[in-house]
């Protein structure tokens, strides 16, 4: 029987009302709604029908049964000339793309009869239907035809989003060469050649036949625009080549990328590709420059030249003319304040020509005539980064210049790349802008990231170091801005996208990384795995001891900048309440504590690894700990501790583990004062002392001091150390021997076993005199008795003594068992290690195996004499 | 490109999707399976919104409270006091390919966007705010969410103005200022 369902808002009523909605009543609402089409409607009784009929449909995640006819009067209701009002329309669209994709209905728009001004309405379905039952393929030669001729801008625009669409999500190679052609060349006219006017108000109505007077463009700041249109400019109201300007350049650059890999593939075989072009240039009702087309060279004046729209705007747009991409190019090294030595001009033809022999010899071809897409996509990037200069009257409008500094910066990066030739003109303009911006008073950290990028691609080039724009973004803005999600999420992607160039040329992850952690320790939930992915670029020689530190001591870091947060807080109240965590907070303010907070919230790494103040620095937070940062956090350090680990015992160096060993036996009891992350740290650890030792057992003899003062210390230590505790006693016993280790001795060995005697005696002591609490496991008496016989059996003289030692301590630990089958099995365990002792020739066999034994040998190889004894025992019993 | 847009619940408990547009269809190439794609689409989308919901759920238990959206008048206000974030979603997971989640989020009404990779993501940043403020104008969504399930259309009306074919544009204001005018109209059956 279903649960049914608490219902607590009103969205959940809604929903729940929706799905239950009977196939019958269901059924019923599809006939009212065929019906209300039918009929003609077009009101608001349809609407309402098909606002109910979708959300019948859409809160159902299984389909829901409807009838073909309905599917059909959808269909053509949102295509259907006349004026039934645009929102039904897009409700019947919603309701079919709600059913996609499915093989009820079918769009394919060569053979729709429909009035075309509605047809892009029903493009998203064509998406929604995927490739095959979308037709996409079909529909590809339509709309390129619409691209090129289409008198109504509207159909245009709407046909290059879905041409971008498809190389987009169906991939470029549905199209062929000529397409492609096609389209480059369309978005070259587009991008150049928009008009310097304004349309006329498309919402006035027109009293008079008389001409409008037109208004000029304006830059973002409200002055008159002396060059050629852009995303930057402001049109009161758009053209219909201006709309087309912006929609180009908004899929430019992902255009670019996937043809220019399209390209590389096809550039042997297609150096000489025939084109319509004659085609393109008369049928396109906004490309009146002809002329600028048929220019060899890029610096070329006419070429960017401002056409009109239509012969209104050419008239007008002939009296005016605009500045030479020369000019703009020339204005970036006149006026950078830059110390990078200024090319000449012959400098700067000659990196175009060359840009443009690239162009020549490859799927481009129309480079052969005129200027590439590629070009004037450089071009506009100058202009764009020139108008990003001006002052923004809105929000809006400064949000637009930030987006299009780093869409042109990308852009420039991708041609840098593909041409190294113009680097050095580019480095210029990219450094010009880097010095406007951070004049900037608003946060541009997300506009920096492209722009240390670009230094880092290209700075060799003309002997630029990115080291100071490096360290200013990672240091100084990565600190003061962490904790916008916006910039947290930048900074973590771009590490993990360019983690390879960033480990070349930068010292970032080994420096900063106290820096970037602080990502990870206030959104713990949110980049954990992103992280993980960066752990192994930071960890190095230098670094992985304090990245160690570092990682046990995170739930400080993140209790660290809420406290931080909330004094800030609390200054700005100027009231003693609005603080959460007083404690914390006071510390932060008072002096005693500041080099504290200094270390840990510290920018850069290579410092000093850890202070011996820990305990100090635990409790100053310890009012914070409850804090759900600091508890998501202390999961999250978990995890990366146990990334850590598998990443420096991948390394297989003993050295790095063997400066590590020490620390870990310090750090275990030294974490901050959150039961669950104790717990967890120390069960981690545990295991991984298991893990090291079997890798490298030489350990147990080098640290052998370390060891045993860790033993020694056990007796003042809590129940929650007792998985290390258990383990550390375990591998003295396993590891302490010459099998593993020649240097193992009998004086090694006495220590070893008078540190265990002593701890063993003294536990089961404190067991029988306090309270219950103390009492140590049953598995720790047997663990630390194996340990000692294990002991005994390498060094005889020490036979006596333990087998006292396990009768007395078996004997105390077994009165305080509750369950029968505890104290058995502890004291069987007792009289097994007590007989084995006193057969001192076999006990060394039993108790300390050669290591080969793991490796399974003795039962396998026939030519030792384990397999054949046993054998021949199996042998004797089964054949008698 | 986006590929998704939606509009979601964030109270605790199950996570509902109001409103969903997908801009492709990216399984239909590679799922060879029997399962009805309309469902994995669902699916897909209801996993986003469920991550969202938790990442909501986290920044509101560490952020302390929250003032209420009906004091706020300016639209702009409205934006800063909303919840925002920005992850990323690894291939497989459940997208095909990876892909990035940017949302807002206020009261029990999430807005999320599921951008491709190499988006300009001050341009999408900027857009779905757009899309909330007009959004939020004609279906007072963040107080009333479930308007968005009595007027689908409303919201289709704003993406389909603001993001067309799920294309981000750039915009300055003076272009946002006539898609308004164009959604108006369609809003009020002019057009």
């Amino acid at each position: 029987m279903a649960v049914q369902p608490v219902l607590k808002t009103s969205e959940d009523y809604l929903l729940v009302q929706s799905r239950s909605l009977s196939d019958q009543d269901f059924a019923q609402q599809v006939r009212h709604t065929v019906n209300c089409i039918v009929g003609g409607q077009r009101g608001t009784e349809c609407g309402a029908a098909l606002r109910d009929l979708y959300r019948y449909l859409t809160c159902k995640p299984k389909r829901r049964s409807f009838s073909d006819e309905l599917l059909k009067q959808l269909k053509n209701m949102i295509v259907e000339p006349g004026k039934s009002p645009k929102a039904l329309r897009l409700l019947a669209m919603l309701i079919l793309r709600d059913l996609s994709p499915t093989v009820g209905y079918n769009i394919n728009i060569s053979n729709m009869s429909a009035d075309l001004n509605w047809l892009p309405l029903v493009f998203p379905l064509i998406f929604a239907q995927g490739e095959e039952l979308g037709h996409i393929a079909v529909h590809i030669p339509i709309f390129i035809r619409w691209l090129k001729s289409s008198p109504n801008s509207y159909i245009q625009r709407n046909a290059l989003l879905c041409l971008y669409s498809i190389q987009n999500y169906y991939g470029v190679h549905l199209f062929n060469e000529d397409q492609v052609t096609t389209v480059n060349q369309l978005m070259l006219q587009w991008l150049t050649n928009a008009s310097l006017y304004s349309a006329p108000n498309p919402y006035q109505r027109k009293i008079f036949a008389s001409k409008p007077k037109l208004q000029v463009i304006t830059e973002l700041d409200g002055s008159t625009c002396h060059s050629f249109f852009t995303v930057l400019n402001l049109a009161h109201y758009c053209s219909p080549d201006q709309w087309l300007n912006i929609y180009t350049f908004s899929l430019l650059r992902q255009w670019l990328l996937n043809t220019w890999h399209f390209q590389e593939g096809l550039c042997e075989i297609s150096i000489d590709i025939p084109h319509d072009r004659d085609s393109v240039t008369t049928s396109s009702p906004f490309v009146t420059a002809h002329s600028s087309f048929n220019e060899p060279t890029f610096l070329d004046d006419h070429l960017l030249r401002t056409p009109g729209a239509d012969e209104m705007y050419e008239e007008i747009s002939d009296k005016h003319s605009s500045p030479s991409f020369s000019e703009i190019t020339q204005a970036f090294s006149d006026q950078s304040s830059t110390p990078v030595k200024d090319m000449d001009d012959n400098m700067s033809v000659g990196s175009y020509s060359n840009l443009s022999s690239i162009f020549e010899s490859s799927f481009f071809s129309e480079s052969h005539q005129d200027g590439s897409l590629g070009r004037k996509a450089m071009a506009y990037c100058y202009r764009l980064l020139r108008q990003s200069e001006c002052k923004p009257s809105t929000s809006q409008d400064a949000l637009l210049k930030k987006a299009c500094i780093v869409e042109a910066v990308s852009l420039m990066d991708f041609f840098c790349l593909q041409e190294k030739d113009l680097v050095p003109k580019a480095i210029q303009a990219v450094r010009r802008v880097y010095s406007v911006v951070k004049m900037w008073s608003a946060p541009w950290t997300d506009v920096l990231l492209p722009i240390v990028l670009f230094f880092l691609n290209h700075g060799e080039t003309v002997i630029l170091d990115p080291e100071p724009y490096v360290k200013y973004l990672f240091g100084e803005i990565l600190y003061n801005s962490f904790t916008s999600p916006e910039v947290a999420f930048e900074v973590v992607n771009y590490c993990c996208e360019h983690t390879k160039k960033l480990q070349q040329s930068t010292n970032v992850f080994s420096k900063y990384f106290p820096n970037i952690f602080k990502v990870l320790a206030w959104f713990p939930r949110t980049f954990l795995r992103e992280f993980m992915e960066l752990l192994p670029a930071m960890i190095s020689e230098k670094t992985y001891m304090e990245i160690f530190h570092f990682l046990l001591d995170l739930p400080c870091l993140s209790a660290a900048l809420e406290t931080v947060k909330q004094a800030g807080k609390r200054s700005a109240v100027m009231s003693e309440s609005a603080a959460i965590f007083r404690k914390s907070v006071e510390a932060y303010e008072g002096l005693q504590y500041k080099p504290i907070f200094a270390f840990i919230l510290r920018q850069q790494g290579g410092i000093a690894d850890t202070i011996d103040k820990l305990d100090i620095l635990h409790s100053v937070f310890e009012d914070c700990i409850e804090h759900p940062r600091v508890l998501v956090c202390s999961q999250v350090s978990w995890l990366m501790l146990r990334v850590y680990f598998k990443i420096i015992l991948q390394n297989k160096d003993i050295d790095t583990v063997r400066k590590l060993f020490p620390i870990i036996l310090e750090r275990v009891t030294c974490i901050v004062n959150i039961e669950s992350y104790k717990k967890n740290i120390q069960s981690l650890l545990a295991t991984e002392l298991l893990t090291i030792l079997k890798l490298y057992p030489c350990l147990v003899l080098e640290y052998a001091d370390e060891l045993i003062e860790f033993v020694h210390r056990m007796k003042s230590l809590d129940n929650g150390f007792e998985e290390f505790f258990t383990n550390v006693v375990w591998v003295i016993g396993e590891y302490a021997s010459t099998k593993y280790d020649e240097r193992c001795g009998n004086p090694h060995i006495i220590k070893f076993h008078e540190a265990i005697e002593c701890v063993t005696y003294e536990l089961t002591l404190t067991m029988n005199a306090g309270n219950s609490k103390e009492i140590c496991s049953s598995r720790l008496v047997c663990v630390l008795m194996s340990t000692l016989a294990k002991l005994a059996s390498r060094c005889p003289d020490l036979i006596q003594k333990v087998s006292l030692c396990i009768t007395k301590v078996a004997k105390l630990r077994s009165e305080l068992c509750v369950e029968q089958a505890e104290r058995e099995s502890l004291l069987i365990r007792a009289s097994e290690l007590i007989s084995l002792l006193e057969l001192p020739n076999i006990a060394p066999l039993i108790l300390t195996p050669d290591p080969s034994i793991k490796e399974g040998r003795l039962h396998r190889d026939r030519h030792i004499s384990m397999s054949f004894f046993m054998d021949t025992t199996k042998d004797m019993m089964f054949n008698q | 490109m986006v590929y998704a847009f939606l509009v979601h619940t964030l109270a605790s408990g199950p996570c509902h999707v109001l409103y969903s547009a997908v801009f492709a269809n990216e399984q239909a190439a590679t799922d060879s399976t029997n399962e009805d794609l309309r469902e994995v689409g669902k699916r897909q989308l209801s996993h986003v919104a469920s991550r969202v919901q938790s990442e909501y759920s986290f920044r509101r238990a560490v952020g302390g409270s929250i003032s209420n959206p009906s004091d706020l008048e300016a639209s702009n206000e409205l934006l800063s006091v909303m919840k925002s974030g920005i992850f990323k979603l690894y291939p497989g997971e459940p997208f095909v390919t990876e892909k990035i989640v940017i949302w807002k989020g206020l009261n029990n009404c999430g807005v999320t966007m599921v951008c491709e990779k190499y988006e300009n993501r001050v341009t999408a940043q900027t857009v779905l705010g757009n899309i909330v403020k007009f959004a939020e104008q004609h279906c007072n969504m963040l107080e009333k969410p479930y308007e968005v399930l009595l007027k689908p259309d409303r919201i289709e009306a704003v993406i389909h103005h603001f993001l067309p074919c799920g294309q981000l544009l750039f915009m300055n204001h003076r272009v946002v200022r006539q898609f308004e005018k164009e959604l108006n109209l369609t809003i009020n059956n002019k057009a």
